[in-house]
């Protein structure tokens, strides 16, 4: 063999290793290698084997259904179950975690957290990121179905059933949480403003049949208020509860009646 | 055969009658109750998936297909996933929850009873169950009936019942 052709092999194999990641990404349990490109008709096996694949601001695309393990991100991406019947199984640690990436969208998925979890086991983690949560239903046995720490999320369509400790955990950060429901869980929706203002709009989301349904905690005078429009709290143990100067402001359009006790009397202001 | 080997052939055979998925897969194409309902072994039924799934575990509908009736007595989560799962009613109800220690739901399914069947869609007795995005259609004798325990119910549509589409007792 020529030196050139020698040459040109070698080249041709350092090219293929470098494979510049692409845009758009598919996973498949069925057919998928996260050995393969992540091409659709080469599809990745997991999450993580495409997200390495895929470029930031990228998408990643559930192509059938099937368990597709958990993930961490670090860039902009966004992870969609593609509405084909897409989950991650939580062994351990947390379904999707989301640290310092910037805008993250997460959409279309069941994060699933068996009993076999001893220890803690979260649906959705986030630090320090813009994240949207969207058509997901985080289901079993979750420590924390969604936890936020600094950073914000926009939540619409969520369910969370069954999680020990909280359904929804908003901690010195900001949400929006719409059309969600969180039941037969510890607490509902926790607010805790530590260190930063936090604040959270709950809009026709209802908190159903949890030890307690809505608590904001105010440590060290943060301000940490929740605002609650159109929404349901029935049927928990404890209605809502405030500590430490914690604020919930209602707009007195809420069913907000039937808890053991129903709790704090909520700030009321009007529509406007 | 040594002993040793024949009690380690036991104990594995013991091992895999208890096998027990937390996530467990259903198609009516490709499955068969004897498998171990795993994604590339899918099993044929609810009935015969829940049967091989851990307490508080999930049941998944891989593709469309009618899943028979199921009773259910532990936590668990059945999921027809949007893939277009029927349950057909005969006897009974289409699904039974009885007596379940923590939260089952139930997702994303048609359950069809045929004008042959006096049938609930689902009974739930003495349960913690929570319901979203199911059909119940065809001529229930009762769509949804509720007997003690508690229910939250989100997106049902229950069509033709006689004589109550849902009852809490």
């Amino acid at each position: 063999m020529k030196p050139t052709s020698i040459f040109a092999l070698i080249l041709l194999a350092a090219v293929s290793a470098l494979a510049q990641p692409f845009d758009r990404t598919w996973v498949s349990q069925r057919t998928g290698n996260d050995a393969n490109n992540c091409l659709f008709a080469t599809p990745c096996l997991t999450f993580q084997g495409a997200y390495a694949k895929t470029n930031p601001g990228g998408i990643i695309l559930a192509i059938d259904a099937g368990g597709y393990s958990t993930v961490t991100v670090t860039t902009p991406i966004i992870i969609d179950g593609n509405g084909v019947g897409a989950i991650i199984e939580v062994s351990s640690g947390t379904g999707v975690q989301v640290n310092n990436a910037g805008l993250v969208e997460i959409r279309n998925l069941t994060i699933h957290v068996p009993a076999s979890c001893s220890v803690t086991c979260n649906g959705i983690g986030e630090q320090n990121s813009l994240v949207s949560v969207e058509n997901v239903s985080i289901t079993g046995a979750p420590t924390y179905g969604v936890g936020l720490s600094s950073g914000a999320m926009t939540i619409h369509g969520l369910t969370v059933t069954g999680a020990a400790n909280t359904g929804i955990l908003v901690q010195n950060a900001t949400a929006t949480i719409s059309d969600s429901i969180i039941r037969y869980s510890g607490n509902g929706i926790l607010l805790q403003g530590t260190s930063a203002a936090t604040q959270a709009l709950i809009e026709r989301s209802k908190m159903i049949l949890n030890t307690t349904g809505l608590v904001v905690q105010s440590f060290a005078s943060t301000a940490t208020t929740a605002r609650i429009s159109d929404s349901v709290i029935t049927g928990n143990t404890t209605g809502v509860s405030t500590t430490g100067g914690g604020q919930i402001i209602t707009f007195r359009n809420n069913t907000w009646a039937g808890n053991s006790t129903d709790g704090t009397t909520p700030f009321s202001v009007s529509l406007k | 055969m040594k002993y040793t080997s024949i009690f380690a052939l036991t104990l594995f055979a013991a091992m895999s009658a208890l096998a027990q998925n937390d996530l467990s897969w259903v198609s009516q194409r490709s499955g068969l109750d004897t498998n171990s309902c795993t994604i590339t072994l899918p099993c044929k039924t609810f009935a015969g998936a829940y049967a091989k799934t851990n307490s508080g575990g999930i049941v998944k509908a891989l593709d469309a297909g009618e899943y028979g009736t199921i009773t259910i007595t532990k936590p668990i989560t059945i999921d027809g996933n949007g893939v277009g799962a029927d349950i057909e009613g005969s006897s009974l109800a289409g699904m039974v929850v009885n007596g379940a220690s923590g939260p089952v739901e139930i997702r994303n399914l048609t359950i069809h009873v045929p004008a042959s069947c006096s049938c609930y869609g689902i009974e739930s007795l003495t349960s913690s169950v929570s319901i979203e995005n199911v059909s119940i259609t065809g001529t229930p004798y009762g769509g949804l009936y509720v007997y003690g325990g508690t229910a939250t119910i989100h997106g049902l549509t229950v069509t033709g019942a006689t004589p109550f589409s849902v009852s809490l007792k």
